[in-house]
């Protein structure tokens, strides 16, 4: 049953970040920025989320594992990082990757502290 | 039409995602380690490669919808990063910085290294020399 509000959140989550790919397709070319964008305010968003505390068993379920879960992706974000490898794009893969790390751990830090009772 | 499709793939995405991260929790309670989504963010990362791959090859006909719904949906839902960014941030608060460290190094270079794997066994599987999107044309 629980899964049931995880699969509701997981189809609007995805629905979500297509709606945001196919949005910011034309500013895409040079830098993946749509992945970029939806796993930084996913990232954040949860932080918030686990802050607060305020959500139980499956409202909790349906926007955590599911909608947050599902709006962020990890396997797009590893082949745009190959692609741009593969494109001899050194220096925007770096960027891309690090950036990655960095503003997604600061963003997740950020939502729970500012949030945290 | 696309974003139905994309809809219902995300709905098993994330169902599998979820699922599969619940069954080790019933053997191995104690376990700090999040390798659940580890394990399935390399696994995406593989599928993910090797089926825009197989896909753009021209070898394996598939309709746009589905290409979405496959892509976007299934497998975008399946993986996360939302979550992998939580687990540092709770492995942060109990300062296991080793298994930080741990954890953020086999999730990059297993991710990539993965993605690796998956366009070049596709493309070994189609018989084709790596095609255009690998070198930036599409995205």
């Amino acid at each position: 049953m629980s899964l049931l509000f995880v699969g509701v959140g997981g189809s609007i989550g995805a629905i979500s970040r297509y709606a945001i790919s196919l949005l910011l397709k034309p500013y895409s070319k040079a830098f993946p920025i749509a992945t970029f964008l939806v796993n930084m305010l996913g990232s954040f968003a949860f932080g918030t989320l686990l802050g607060t505390n305020l959500l139980q068993d499956n409202t909790y379920l349906f926007i955590s594992g599911g909608f947050l879960g599902a709006f962020t992706t990890f396997s797009t974000f590893s082949f745009e990082s190959i692609n741009l490898l593969s494109n001899k794009e050194y220096m925007k893969a770096f960027i891309y990757i690090s950036l990655h790390l960095i503003v997604a751990l600061t963003m997740a830090a950020l939502g729970f502290y500012l949030f945290n009772q | 039409m696309n974003f139905l499709y994309v809809g219902l793939a995300g709905f098993a995405g994330a169902i599998l995602r979820v699922g599969i991260g619940w069954i080790p929790q019933g053997i191995y309670p104690n376990i700090t380690f999040p390798y659940p989504t580890l394990l399935i963010n390399l696994l995406g990362s593989f599928l993910l490669a090797y089926f825009l791959i197989a896909v753009n090859n021209n070898r394996v006909t598939i309709t746009p919808e589905m290409k979405a719904a496959i892509a976007t949906g299934l497998l975008g839902s399946f993986t996360t990063f939302s979550t992998f960014s939580v687990e540092i941030l709770l492995l942060f608060q109990e300062k296991a910085y080793a298994l930080v460290m741990l954890y953020i190094t086999l999730s990059f270079l297993g991710g990539l290294f993965f993605s690796w794997l998956g366009i070049h066994a596709a493309t070994k599987r189609w018989n084709k020399k790596v095609p255009s999107i690998v070198r930036g044309n599409e995205s």
